[in-house]
């Protein structure tokens, strides 16, 4: 059965790009635009990993994260960041917030990110 | 503690934050700089000045004099001059250096006997320095070069922009205040029997400097931490105070018998919490800018990680059309760099000033037709009625005409790429007997309620701008409100909330020379 993944990103030309990577991939894939939508997504379906941009309009990445790992629905779900902002303490703060990893968008492909987050799905 | 003493604690307490201040902001540019060592020789006069104010040993009191003014007093003139030759500027690097051997070798002799050869006890409190032979030849070059600064000054800010003859104008009342405070002080020395009240002028001096910095820029300091300035200002005033107080203490000491090193106290203890507000001020700016540069490097990878997924995408087989759609975006990412760039190199000429601008008189109305004639493209491609509507004679105003137009073809720009299609852009020029004023009103998307305090911060973009499939750099709007605020006048917009238009608008001073 393929796997889920949630991406929420408000670049629409990175989106398209990754979002056909995992598609290309077999996985089946959600996307949101900003976390308002990620929300309602959340409400109908849990993804097997979220992909997270930290600046998004309206409500911002870490914020978003905080409230994912509050919800015990939603916890389990790893969330990897996806972001180009990429400073030790963006980082440390997504860790810090539940985050598995931290992927910088300008210093990987797209096919990498696909590689690189299927040892944090479920088996 | 006599109330000399409690002005020279003033003096230090005053001018150390106050010079530390001005170069913290810019420590690279030179006048910061010359700033901070004039007056770090203000600060020698007041710190040494206690000293004198307090000791009973006429042979202290004489040394307290010559490092008073051997490494204080004797260096201000000197060290205006140079700050004065940075920020005007000036070009007579001669005269400088010349200005410099003398203030040094009048400096060496302050530490011989030629300069004071004794004290005399004076006003029942403390001893006072008697000239000898060069002290007479200081107090003559002193004045010189204190007069031939300040004049050439003056004379020259008449050829400036506004902003920097207001700047001139603070320079030279605080002068005035300051070096009246000075003049009082050196007369004891000749035989005037007048206690040395005028210390508490030169106190005024870093206050009238602070109100120049708040309102004119001066030093091309625009305040951006006012919070944590206004709090170093009003903990100055509270040193007044205190000091005031420690004037009570001094009568409550001979009246009552209080113990005299409470008031030291107090005053060490305000004086360090004074400079560590300003340290912390200082720590604040350099996080300030490493936001600033984390932000910017933020809105470069966005573009730059397009150009690295289509690259990647180009490797592989693709049909014509989604070639061309990856060559369109990459066109963009690339333009969108290089606009980055251009602003940010904007932002930072404008931050240090390092690009000087021509001030002149410019005719608004002729560089705004200018601009529309030119067009945007947006406006074509998006069928976007626009009108233009000006008196047909205008009063002159001054200013920087490309920085001018710059913030106009920034305005328009705006206007047109939040506009939708078929919206309505209107341009107006109106004015009264004090301002011309510049106008443009869209039918765009508007802004929130809560963003339009936030509009003219460096990289904000507001909640409907974030939604439009438009890549701003939100850096224009922070350099015009800038440039316009360089040239006396001031930057606003209005919006009723998201999707009711938009209305920027500067207004200039009417020149009426």
């Amino acid at each position: 059965m393929p796997k889920t993944i949630l991406i929420i990103e408000d670049d629409p030309f990175i989106l398209n790009i990754i979002s056909h990577k995992f598609v290309e991939n077999k996985f089946k894939v959600m996307v949101a635009g900003d976390a308002e939508k990620a929300e309602l997504l959340l409400q109908k379906s849990i993804p097997d990993l979220i992909l997270l941009d930290i600046i998004l309009p309206k409500v911002n990445g870490f914020e978003f994260l905080k409230k994912i790992k509050s919800d015990h629905k939603l916890k389990s779900i790893p969330v990897i960041i996806f972001s180009n902002l990429g400073e030790e303490k963006d980082i440390k703060q997504a860790k810090d917030l539940g985050a598995v990893d931290y992927f910088v968008k300008a210093n990987m492909f797209p096919e990498e990110v696909v590689a690189k987050i299927t040892k944090f799905l479920p088996k | 503690m006599n109330p000399f003493s409690i002005s020279q604690i003033l003096i230090l307490i005053t001018a150390l934050p106050l010079g530390y201040f001005v170069y913290a902001q810019n420590k690279n540019q030179w006048a910061n700089r010359v700033w901070l060592l004039y007056t770090l020789s203000l600060c020698f006069w007041g710190g040494f000045g206690i000293f004198i104010g307090t000791t009973t040993n006429p042979v202290q009191a004489i040394w307290y004099w010559r490092v008073a003014m051997g490494l204080g007093i004797i260096w201000m003139p000197v060290l205006f001059y140079h700050f004065a030759y940075l920020y005007a500027p000036w070009k007579e690097k001669r005269l400088l250096i010349g200005a410099y051997i003398i203030t040094a070798l009048l400096s060496i002799s302050a530490f011989t006997p030629f300069y004071i050869p004794k004290v005399k006890f004076v006003f029942n409190s403390f001893y006072w320095a008697t000239p000898g032979i060069t002290f007479y030849i200081l107090t003559l070059w002193w004045f010189v070069l204190t007069a031939y600064s300040h004049t050439k000054l003056y004379i020259d800010s008449k050829n400036m922009p506004k902003e920097r003859q207001n700047q001139i104008k603070y320079f030279l009342i605080a002068s005035c205040v300051g070096y009246l405070g000075g003049l009082l002080d050196f007369s004891i020395c000749y035989g005037l029997n007048v206690y040395p009240w005028g210390n508490y002028l030169i106190v005024l001096y870093p206050f009238i400097m602070t109100y120049a910095i708040i309102t004119q820029g001066l030093f091309d300091i625009f305040i951006f931490m006012k919070r944590a300035f206004y709090t170093a200002v009003l903990v100055g005033i509270l040193s007044w105070i205190i000091g005031g107080i420690s004037i009570v203490s001094g009568f409550l000491q001979s009246k009552f018998g209080f113990s005299p090193w409470m008031v030291s106290v107090l005053a060490a203890m305000v004086s360090l919490y004074v400079v560590y507000l300003f340290i912390d001020s200082a720590r604040r700016a350099d996080k300030a800018k490493q936001e600033f540069i984390t932000i910017a490097a933020h809105k470069l990878r966005t573009p730059l990680t397009h150009i690295h997924y289509i690259v990647e995408e180009l490797r592989q087989e693709r049909t014509k059309e989604e070639t061309e759609a990856l060559i369109t975006n990459l066109s963009e990412s690339n333009d969108l760099i290089i606009n980055l760039v251009n602003k940010l190199l904007d932002v930072t000429n404008l931050e240090t000033q390092s690009e000087k601008y021509e001030f002149a008189v410019v005719d608004l109305k002729k560089s705004t037709e200018e601009i529309l004639k030119n067009g945007n493209p947006l406006l074509k491609d998006k069928k976007i009625k626009l009108t233009f509507k000006a008196a047909d004679s205008l009063p002159r105003i001054e200013g920087y005409e490309k920085s001018l137009k710059f913030v106009i073809q920034s305005l328009l720009e705006n206007s047109a790429k939040y506009t939708p299609i078929g919206g309505e852009i209107n341009v107006s020029i109106s004015a009264d007997d004090k301002n011309i004023t510049w106008s443009i009103e869209d039918s765009g998307i508007g802004i929130a309620k809560e963003d339009t305090d936030k509009i003219f911060e460096k990289f904000f973009r507001g909640q409907n701008a974030l939604k439009t499939d438009t890549e701003g750099t939100g850096l224009a709007l922070s350099i015009s409100r800038n440039l316009i605020k360089r040239q006396g006048g001031t930057m606003n917009l209005y919006s009723a909330g998201l999707n009711q238009g938009t209305k920027f608008w500067f207004t200039l001073p009417v020149n009426k020379n």
